[in-house]
């Protein structure tokens, strides 16, 4: 269902385009030295900020650069944004997506790119390839739609607390006893 | 000798923080004074850091205790442990980690003699126990201002909560309901009802003070065989001086950027000092400044043995400010911001410098004394070193702290 194989056997491919998602954590940098230096005839699409690509793709590590807005995107507050990345991603197209770590709403994102393979290079610096079943990839969608109303109803519990306790504060009945 | 019952909902070993090792650290401590220690940890297989304990790594017995998803509350929690701690039948119960189920914890044992441990401002604030926004340290907390900290505190816990993906912070907010109005007498109770409670400097000290009068400071520790002493290079006016800031450096509480302001200051007027930061973004990078990568804590002493004065422009009033005490142990002047545990540490004018958080002239003119002074940064150097041997070495902290704590609140109860 699920298996991270570590470099070489992981990922015996010869990519012609790479797509790297840039999103949280700072070995950015690192990854596109280490793609670049794994596969040099590759062209590198980096998906992410400006400020942080654009440095590269002037040192002529970046061939193309699908700028994002945010450092962090949300999917629910960006969700917009997102729709356009993946339409970018798609449009590419690419033989390998690369991400900075691994995680459902990642792999998620990979069975929506097209692309037929997934590579992570996380933080400390381990280069590995991710197969995930489309199955897999569904039940994580459907736990993600279950989590949101669960997160939505707590929120909308302690939003509503909040706002009780404020009222009760403001007509002088605090339910508050100080030490 | 006393049987100890250590509580913690967050020990993992290999350690995820600096929690964990002080609480390894003073287990390990209590255990080689004599004391029978056992520890009771929170185990979570679905949560990172709870309770992922390779046990023969640690000489003490560990009790894991393991939750599920609908266990982990505060109400069936705190008796579960409960009911493990008095199968052991200790003579005090020491809370170590933990955040929001806390209070409940310790309600449940208020028969025992209670030694609670407090690692940050955990129970003044609930955004992420920092005090801490906007740049500045907090002048209200949350048993002062409870409906007013919920509020800032669900800004920075909304996201985690909207998504049910938790954090370990955001996850015990939920699951001791702490944003309801009553889980503020619960704190209180709780830290009435500790028979001593430790914390790492005396600005958290005088915030525990009205609500118990019977709070220690306890500073933490550094292994001071890791970090050996080197005298720093002997270097001439016109040598480039390296100055040092490490940890965490794209932590915007961190202030790296004072200490970039405090560069562009001095670097008017010479050109004898380069500073290194532990960063990865090389975006950061100017003729001044140089991000040299995130090192581990195993490089770390190399590092500090190759700078010349070591930097920590905290914003936040850091808890304890573990890299200014592994820079003084490797015999480094320190120029810290005399905010939190890192004016505790620092003795001004003496193992290095305090300027206030967030001023970056003070910070240049610090810096400026110390470079011009090759000298003073030896000396200070040195001074720092012995301060950390008396002060800061694990067996000594354990050996003079923990035995008359522990006594004291035996004899009391």
């Amino acid at each position: 269902m699920y298996m991270e194989q570590d470099q070489p056997d992981g990922l015996d491919i010869r990519p012609a385009r790479i797509t790297l998602f840039c999103s949280i954590g700072n070995h950015f940098e690192r990854a596109v030295r280490e793609l670049k230096r794994r596969f040099p005839e590759a062209a590198l699409t980096v998906v992410g900020p400006t400020w942080r690509a654009a440095p590269l793709r002037e040192a002529g590590l970046v061939d193309n650069l699908v700028a994002v807005s945010r450092d962090k995107l949300s999917l629910t507050k960006d969700f917009r944004e997102c729709a356009r990345l993946l339409a970018a991603i798609r449009r590419g197209p690419c033989d390998l997506l690369v991400t900075m770590y691994d995680s459902p709403g990642l792999n998620i994102l990979h069975s929506l790119s097209g692309c037929p393979h997934h590579a992570v290079f996380d933080a400390r610096a381990r280069f590995y390839s991710v197969r995930v079943s489309r199955l897999y990839a569904a039940r994580m969608a459907v736990g993600g739609v279950v989590r949101a109303i669960l997160g939505g109803l707590t929120y909308v519990l302690i939003r509503s607390t909040l706002f009780l306790w404020g009222l009760a504060k403001r007509r002088g009945r605090a339910p508050l006893r100080r030490p | 000798m006393a049987k100890i019952a250590i509580v913690d909902l967050m020990f993992s070993w290999p350690p995820h923080g600096g929690g964990c090792i002080d609480v390894k650290e003073t287990a390990s401590g209590l255990k080689r004074l004599g004391y029978d220690v056992h520890l009771f940890a929170g185990y979570c297989p679905w949560a990172w850091q709870r309770g992922a304990i390779e046990e023969n790594l640690l000489d003490f017995p560990v009790h894991k205790i393991e939750f599920t998803y609908a266990s982990f509350t505060r109400f069936a929690l705190p008796k579960r442990f409960r009911k493990a701690v008095d199968g052991f039948s200790p003579d005090v119960v020491f809370f170590g980690d933990s955040y929001f189920l806390k209070p409940f914890l310790i309600e449940a044992f208020a028969d025992y003699p209670v030694v609670a441990r407090f690692y940050t401002y955990e129970v003044f604030c609930p955004r992420y126990y920092m005090l801490y926004r906007d740049g500045h340290t907090c002048d209200t907390h949350y048993l002062e201002s409870p409906l007013h900290c919920m509020r800032c505190a669900m800004e920075e816990m909304r996201y985690p909560i909207l998504r049910w993906r938790h954090d370990v912070w955001s996850h015990e907010f939920v699951a001791s309901l702490a944003f309801l109005p009553g889980y503020h007498k619960h704190v209180v109770s709780s830290m009435q009802r500790c028979d001593a409670i430790i914390v790492y400097n005396r600005m958290t000290r005088d915030l525990f003070l009205p609500y118990n009068s019977n709070v220690y400071v306890v500073p933490g520790g550094v292994d001071i065989e890791r970090f050996p002493y080197s005298e720093p290079s002997r270097k001439g006016v016109r040598d480039t001086k390296y100055i040092l800031m490490t940890g965490r450096v794209g932590d915007e509480r961190k202030g790296v950027w004072v200490l970039q302001d405090a560069a562009a200051i001095l670097r008017k007027e010479r050109d004898d000092f380069k500073v290194w930061i532990t960063h990865d973004d090389v975006t950061a990078n100017d003729d001044v400044i140089e991000a040299i990568g995130w090192h581990t804590h195993d490089k770390l002493p190399q590092l500090y043995s190759r700078a010349d004065i070591c930097v920590v422009p905290s914003l936040w009033p850091e808890p304890f400010g573990m890299v200014a005490v592994e820079a003084m142990a490797s015999g480094r002047p320190v120029v810290a911001s005399k905010t939190g545990g890192l004016a505790d540490s620092v003795v001004d004018g003496e193992t290095g410098f305090l300027v206030p958080p967030g001023d970056a002239p003070a910070l240049a003119d610090k810096l400026r004394v110390l470079l011009d002074d090759a000298e003073l940064r030896t000396g200070m150097g040195r001074r720092g070193r012995e301060r950390v041997e008396e002060i800061f070495s694990w067996p000594r902290i354990i050996q003079e702290h923990y035995p008359p704590i522990l006594s004291e609140v035996m004899v009391r109860s």
